[in-house]
């Protein structure tokens, strides 16, 4: 493997980890964007606009139960096929939504983010030394355990969030026929996975550190 | 570590300098004064092949294991 291989990678890597601190940190800036208008909104003329914030929620059609027969897409060759909705961005009332519950998502989203930008840090460490050819060494072993540490983290913080959702769903009692509401929660399995294995990888690396210093110190 | 390297007694015996045994075994004298302040993991036969041939004694001489020097490792 040489340097460039590593090189490559290790950009790939930075991007995609830098694109997974934008994701969250626009859904959060859209999101302090609309409460502030709504804020505002509120201030200028007091009770005159109801304050609505977007909800994402996910159907879950039963498909012997989709009821409408407008529920359809045609296509171009005059083919018709049942329309299913299945996620949806709904605007619901401000008071439905639990302030706790705002105030622990918030939370969660500045988690995630500084917790991304530590890790992502982090990695740029580790692959500086490596680039410096301090491949073995104590510090190398910390980072990937920091890395993986802050990628665990994470994916708790996104289970969290997930049962808070689901929380918040079922207090509003949501109804539509035919169709079986949930929060449009995906369960962390990759950053779990990456974070597992890094942390064993970090868990390898220290053993290698042993086997490196006892290599060395064989006269 | 229980193993003790008495180096230093036998080239004190010998006469003879770390520089000069480095240089005749053939290893850097910065490993050869690693191996001689006990700070070793592991020695290579070969290398204590060499000592005992230049040094003119048996491992034993050279090495020794005392059970009361607890393991520092």
């Amino acid at each position: 493997m040489n340097k460039t291989a590593i090189y490559v990678l290790s950009i790939l890597i930075i991007i995609v980890l830098g694109l997974s601190v934008i994701s969250p940190g626009i859904d959060m800036f859209e999101s302090f964007r609309l409460g502030f208008k709504a804020g505002l909104d509120e201030a200028a003329a007091p009770g005159e606009q109801p304050i609505e914030l977007p909800y994402t929620i996910k159907f879950n059609p039963s498909v012997n139960q989709v009821l409408h027969s407008k529920d359809s897409i045609e296509f171009g060759s005059g083919e018709v096929y049942p329309l299913v909705i299945h996620e949806a961005s709904i605007r619901i009332p401000e008071r439905t939504f639990p302030i706790w519950a705002a105030w622990v998502t918030s939370l969660i989203y500045v988690t995630t983010i500084v917790l991304l930008i530590v890790l992502i840090c982090k990695f740029i460490k580790f692959i500086i030394n490596i680039s410096k050819e301090k491949i073995f060494v104590d510090v190398n072993a910390k980072y990937l355990k920091h890395f993986s540490y802050c990628l665990l983290t994470i994916s708790l913080l996104q289970i969290v969030n997930g049962i808070i959702d689901e929380a918040v769903l079922s207090d509003m009692n949501l109804l539509l026929a035919g169709y079986q509401l949930t929060s449009n929660t995906i369960f962390p399995w990759g950053n779990l996975l990456i974070g597992l294995i890094s942390l064993l990888i970090s868990i390898i690396w220290s053993r290698a550190i042993l086997i490196k210093q006892e290599q060395e110190l064989t006269i | 570590m229980p193993i003790i390297v008495n180096l230093d007694v036998m080239m004190a015996k010998r006469k003879m300098s770390l520089g000069e045994l480095s240089e005749r075994i053939g290893i850097t004298p910065s490993n050869l004064s690693i191996l001689k302040t006990g700070k070793a993991k592991a020695i290579r036969f070969n290398t204590l092949e060499s000592i005992c041939q230049i040094l003119e004694c048996q491992p034993a001489d050279i090495l020794e294991y005392r059970e009361d020097i607890e393991d520092a490792t």
